[in-house]
């Protein structure tokens, strides 16, 4: 069974799921990013080859693409040693998306931008120091940021912690008028799924639809295989649509390098048939690329 | 008394810091031996804890808050040990940090903490450390063991080139090596000459203990 949805309404895709885009990191590495230095500095520093990136995840067919913001808040950047201009590197990242939407066709088939909003990287009190104030601020000034330059929703993406997703769906909520989705991150023990704090997937999504999200999902950790067994709880619990994004395996070390072992024909394969069973979104998250998506989009669309 | 020690194991492994804190007080002011209150007592505790998030039934929060309790319970009762001249038995002197390149911390400060809870000094470096903050540290603290985190496929080669370094710093005291981090394995740790390897925070603090006395 498919549920229509208000991301069908703005995509304008009927009958099929929407695809969203899939890592940005090994496209950026390949265009000259060092390992370790922060991905999301490109937007000002490289912008035509975040551009690319954008454009080869429009080319294979995806409906929605990220903004490459996921570390653009403050407390990570300031972390990180990158930009102090927060808002800047948000509007830039969001203008930079917008072009390559603009560019590739007529307005009514063009592709959605979702402004990328990820975790803090520091624990919140009393596991860490963060305060819920700091950690609110941060995730207010990103979505503002994102919103003034014009993306269609927010995506909340990669939470391990339901605490600090509740703080930002909040904050988000707070900044705009935009839908926000919001995506955690589980790992498979042997007793079923959990988040790095402990929390199911089924208090999650409780947690996050009463606090006012328009979409939940599940992305990054877990491969293809795992994340359909996932998919299946998550839309058991949920009444809102549900996005799943998974990695194209589990990572290894090839010489110096990282890889993902799951081919595009093998990873839609097992991401495409979640669609009749009621999720509405799907997209790659580590190590899938634009030809993942391009035999995903394929595959659903029976072609 | 077995009571007394009960409830001594029971406020770690339930993670209450304030009834640790009080049941250690309370321990100084009936003359429990401070060392038997550490042993039969609070450390039994910590290693239910353990076994509770082995099982699944513990995640991260619990472990960490539990590790916190011991951590305050130690605090408390180390003056009543060294005025006995007791010395606490301390396992040895551990440097402990993420790799370079590496942000992630998480995993790294939850070993830490286990280390220190189970009776080791523990110096953590943070975060993103380079080759020569590890070598510096080691040599500086005399360390018996640098424990070393990535949990990035790509930042798995810093553990090697820290322990080739600190080999090639030749300190005054050459202390043992140990990896952990999601990506890593036994057979990575034989690969690049690492002491030892564990896969958690619990097996780190077993294995740091056997590596202390071989
Ligand atoms: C939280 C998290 C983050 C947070 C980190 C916050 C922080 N302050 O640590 C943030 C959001 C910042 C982050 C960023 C990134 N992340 Co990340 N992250 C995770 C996540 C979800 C959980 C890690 C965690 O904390 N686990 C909980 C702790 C308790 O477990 P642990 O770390 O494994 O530690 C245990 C053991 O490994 C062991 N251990 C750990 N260290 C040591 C040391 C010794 C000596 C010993 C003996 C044992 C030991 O004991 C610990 C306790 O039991 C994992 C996925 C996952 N579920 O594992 C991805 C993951 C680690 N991240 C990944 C990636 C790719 C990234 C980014 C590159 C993403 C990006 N595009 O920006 C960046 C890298 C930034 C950088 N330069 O480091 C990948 C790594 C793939 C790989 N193997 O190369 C993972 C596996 C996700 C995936 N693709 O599946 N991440
Ligand atoms: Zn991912």
């Amino acid at each position: 069974m498919e549920r229509t949805s208000w991301i069908h309404e703005l995509t304008k895709i009927e009958g099929r799921p929407v695809i969203f885009d899939g890592a940005m990191g090994s496209l950026l590495m390949a265009g000259g990013l060092k390992p370790g230095a922060v991905p999301d500095m490109l937007c000002v520093e490289k912008p035509e080859l975040v551009k690319g990136a954008h454009k080869s995840y429009v080319d294979a067919g995806a409906d929605v693409i990220h903004t490459n913001t996921f570390g653009s808040n403050r407390i990570r950047l300031s972390q990180a040693g990158g930009s102090k201009d927060v808002p800047l590197l948000n509007r830039a990242a969001a203008k930079l998306a917008r072009e390559v939407i603009e560019a590739s066709g007529e307005s009514r088939t063009r592709a959605l931008a979702a402004g990328d909003v990820g975790p803090s990287g520091k624990l919140l009190k009393p596991l860490g120091e963060l305060s819920p104030e700091e950690a609110h601020e941060a995730f207010l000034e990103q979505v503002q940021s994102l919103a003034e330059a014009r993306v269609d929703f927010i995506s909340i993406e990669t939470m391990f912690s339901l605490k600090e997703a509740l703080l930002a769906l909040e904050a988000a909520k707070d900044a705009c008028s935009l839908p926000v989705s919001v995506s955690m991150t589980y790992e498979k023990r042997k007793n079923g799924f959990f988040t790095v704090m402990g929390e199911t997937p089924r208090s999650c999504v409780e947690a996050l639809s009463a606090g006012g999200a328009d979409m939940v999902g599940a992305n990054c950790t877990l491969a293809s295989a795992d994340m359909r067994e996932l998919a299946l709880e998550l839309v058991a619990a949920s009444q809102l649509p549900v996005l799943i994004e998974p990695n194209a395996g589990q990572p290894v070390a090839r010489g110096g390098s990282v890889e993902y072992l799951e081919d595009p024909a093998f990873f839609a394969a097992n991401v495409a048939p979640l669609a009749s069973e009621g999720v509405t979104a799907m997209g790659g998250c580590c190590g899938t690329t634009p030809e993942h998506i391009r035999e995903l989009r394929r595959v659903v669309t029976g072609k | 008394m077995d009571y007394f020690l009960a409830k001594c194991s029971e406020a770690v492994s339930k993670y209450d810091t304030e009834l640790a804190a009080s049941l250690a007080e309370e321990a100084l002011t009936k003359g429990v031996d401070p060392m038997r209150a550490i042993e039969e007592g609070f450390a039994k505790g910590l290693e239910k804890a353990g076994t509770l998030w082995e099982e699944g039934t513990y995640f991260l929060p619990e472990l960490m808050m539990a590790s916190e309790a011991m951590k305050t319970a130690m605090a408390i009762l180390k003056p009543a040990l060294e005025e006995r001249s007791l010395k606490m038995k301390r396992l040895g002197k551990v440097v402990i940090g993420t790799v370079e390149g590496d942000i992630h911390d998480i995993g790294k400060s939850l070993v830490a903490s286990m280390l220190s809870a189970g009776g080791f000094d523990v110096v953590d470096l943070g975060a993103d450390v380079s080759v020569e903050n590890f070598v510096k540290a080691a040599t500086r603290e005399e360390a018996d063991l640098v424990c070393m985190s990535a949990l990035l496929t790509t930042t798995m080669p810093a553990q090697q080139r820290i322990i080739q370094a600190v080999k090639k710093a030749k300190p005054r005291k050459l202390p043992r090596t140990m990896i952990g981090g999601a990506p890593t394995s036994d057979s990575w740790a034989a690969e690049i000459g690492a002491d030892a390897y564990a896969p958690d925070a619990v097996n780190a603090l077993n294995v740091a203990k056997r590596l202390m006395s071989s």
